[in-house]
């Protein structure tokens, strides 16, 4: 079998500008000057005269891995791949290192849940992770809480104090970001009962916003009803930073009661203090994620807006649920039923469907986050195995080609998650090379994290500390 | 060098080096080129690869490399800029592609401009990539597919 594409006028366009861009390549240094030039011979340990070099050679340490991909579908050229959840896999024994950390060799393990640190019932809801310091967002009981780690096993919970998390109802953290030094969480504060029909209804819910500069001491921002509160609910799905902007998205019934907009909320910062609400937003943004040049809102369409205020919409889209910029562009994910569909662009308003997440009869994606690794995005489900009909883990790097989590062997024996996150979807954080996830339901909450099986990349300043033996 | 390495690097450094041009542009192709060698060839593994393992480890970590050196957004963009500007200023004799072209091979990901180095200019068979990038058959030609699709789309545009 031959699968080099000949012939066509596409080809032979591939085959110039391939040529056009290689052509001027300088050629490589000798290696006797390559050698000299560096001061050391390979095999050595000498000192690197770059300390992008000592980064890179600590990511490369990592030793032993056995890659196994799923047998492709070849047969897409409608540009949709779809993820065969049960595919065969085939294992490439005996292939070296691949030179950094993949999404695709990192192993998922259950973080277990002490009574001591975590409480009899916690609600993990939303994770986010600076360079140093990954931490976890719920309640415990009626309080929101909050959890910090910097190895992602070992778990501190901030010190309670109910005149921060506590409250006249049931207060929880829905979604958190690095901000700063430190972090901004944003919540809810449920007051009255639920609805007969939505456990999730309380009519009298407002919104809450937490500081931080450390991660560990946390305030509560002055809570203004003209801003946080009002007529109906105020709900929090997703909260966004750049250096000097901070963007919340979520409900507004408020507005959507006075009928000036589809009770959207949008709320921006400029010092996560001091926030103001902004008007004149008509449509639906469940996911924001910050890039280079401003904000991106994904959920009836696509927008984007330099300062969080004044919002463009600059594609089409139905249904989107989450977002994230990547080097490549963006992916953002789509579907309140199944399959979901994950869509790509290299510009905010070119987007194309790559794959589709078949998961007959299961819950949709929900969930996304990209690191240094990849990406991974995790459908709801109920609290079964994982690769036994619950919950689904897809694993990619680039965004483009997505495998499932269960099918590569990522998942530990004892593969057990539940996750009841319908909104947000900050329910996993990249923190360096690693991940953190987090769910609950009503039996309980769970949180995963991942491990190099080789045991050789550490979180968050594994590239300084590590030689290549 | 006395394991075969000083030999193994004369055999790959010009694709080498090539295919780190194509995975970052010819301004940094040789320093993307040079850690990876170093990161390859100073690996635990390397000593215990045969000479066909080694040259798919330098390939595969020559990518990686590039993948990593690609994760900043900003870092990527001004590279593309600057990659498309001074390699048309560069190729004196050599047909200069149209735009869309690429802007085609610039959406890529690094594995996937990988695949496209290894089909069109070593002209290597998809297992042969496969075996050299650590990537099944199929993902070698779902690649191949996406950078005609995206050429195909850019050039609709």
């Amino acid at each position: 079998m031959t699968d080099r594409p000949r012939g066509d006028a596409l080809d032979q366009e591939l085959r110039s500008a391939t040529r056009a861009i290689v052509s001027p390549t300088p050629p490589p240094p000798e290696y006797d000057a390559l050698q000299r030039g560096l001061g050391e011979q390979p095999g050595g340990g000498s000192s690197r005269p770059r300390p992008l070099v000592l980064a890179a050679v600590a990511i490369a340490v990592i030793g032993g891995v056995v890659a196994s991909v799923i047998a492709a579908n070849g047969d897409d050229d409608g540009g949709v791949v779809v993820i065969d959840d049960a595919g065969p896999v085939s294992d490439h024994e005996g292939s070296p290192d691949l030179g950094s950390v993949s999404v695709r060799d990192l192993v998922w393990d259950e973080v277990v849940l002490d009574t001591a640190t975590f409480g009899d019932s916690p609600v993990l809801i939303a994770a986010a992770a600076s360079e140093s310091m990954v931490v976890v967002a719920g309640a415990v009981g009626d309080d929101a809480a909050l959890w910090t780690s910097t190895d992602r096993t070992t778990w501190t919970r901030v010190p309670h104090d109910p005149a921060v998390f506590g409250g006249d109802g049931q207060v929880r953290v829905e979604t958190i970001v690095p901000y700063g030094t430190g972090f901004v969480a944003a919540g809810e504060i449920r007051g009255g009962e639920p609805g007969a029909n939505n456990r999730d209804f309380h009519p009298g819910t407002v919104m809450a916003v937490w500081i931080s500069e450390d991660g560990v001491t946390w305030e509560r921002v002055r809570h203004d009803e003209e801003i946080f509160g009002g007529i109906g609910r105020q709900e929090v799905f997703s909260i966004a930073a750049r250096d000097d902007r901070l963007v919340i998205v979520g409900l507004d019934e408020e507005g959507f009661a006075e009928g000036s907009n589809d009770g959207v909320g949008i709320w921006t910062s400029s010092d996560g203090r001091a926030w103001r609400q902004e008007p004149g937003f008509s449509g639906r943004i469940w996911d924001v994620t910050a890039t280079e040049d401003g904000f991106v809102g994904v959920g009836t369409a696509v927008w984007s807006s330099v300062d969080g205020a004044v919002w463009k919409q600059v594609a089409e889209a139905d249904g989107w649920v989450e977002v994230r910029a990547i080097p490549e562009g963006f992916v953002a994910i789509s579907g309140g039923g199944t399959p979901s569909v994950v869509w790509t662009a290299s510009d905010i308003s070119t987007w194309t469907r790559v794959a589709e997440f078949p998961v007959p009869g299961g819950p949709p994606i929900v969930a996304l986050a990209a690191g240094d690794a990849g990406l991974v995005a995790i459908s709801g489900g109920e609290p079964q195995r994982m690769e036994a009909g619950g919950a689904r883990m897809f694993v990619s790097e680039d965004g483009t080609d997505w495998e499932s989590a269960a099918s590569l062997g990522l998942l530990s024996e004892s593969a057990f998650f539940s996750l009841d996150m319908i909104r947000g979807g900050h329910a996993i954080t990249a923190f360096g090379p690693n991940f953190v996830a987090v769910g609950w339901q009503f039996e309980g909450s769970s949180m995963w994290t991942t491990r190099d099986p080789t045991g050789s990349v550490k979180p968050a300043d594994d590239p300084a500390e590590d030689g290549d033996g | 060098m006395e394991d075969g390495t000083a030999e193994l690097y004369r055999k790959h450094a010009g694709d080498l080096v090539r295919l780190s041009s194509m995975l970052v542009g010819p301004g940094d192709a040789e320093d993307v080129f040079t850690e990876a060698v170093l990161n390859a060839t100073q690996s635990r593994v390397w000593p215990s690869l045969d000479e066909d393992a080694r040259g798919a480890y330098l390939y595969r970590t020559l990518v990686n490399q590039a993948h990593q050196w690609s994760r900043s957004a900003s870092r990527r963009r001004r590279r593309e800029a600057m990659w498309a500007a001074r390699t048309r200023a560069q190729s004196d004799g050599v047909p200069v592609p149209a735009p869309e072209v690429w802007e085609a091979v610039a959406s890529l990901s690094a594995r996937q401009r990988a695949v496209v180095f290894l089909t069109y200019w070593e002209d290597l068979d998809g297992a042969s990539i496969a075996e050299r990038l650590g990537i099944s058959v199929g993902t070698v030609r779902r690649y191949q597919v996406r950078a005609r699709e995206q050429l195909r789309r850019r050039m609709n545009d």
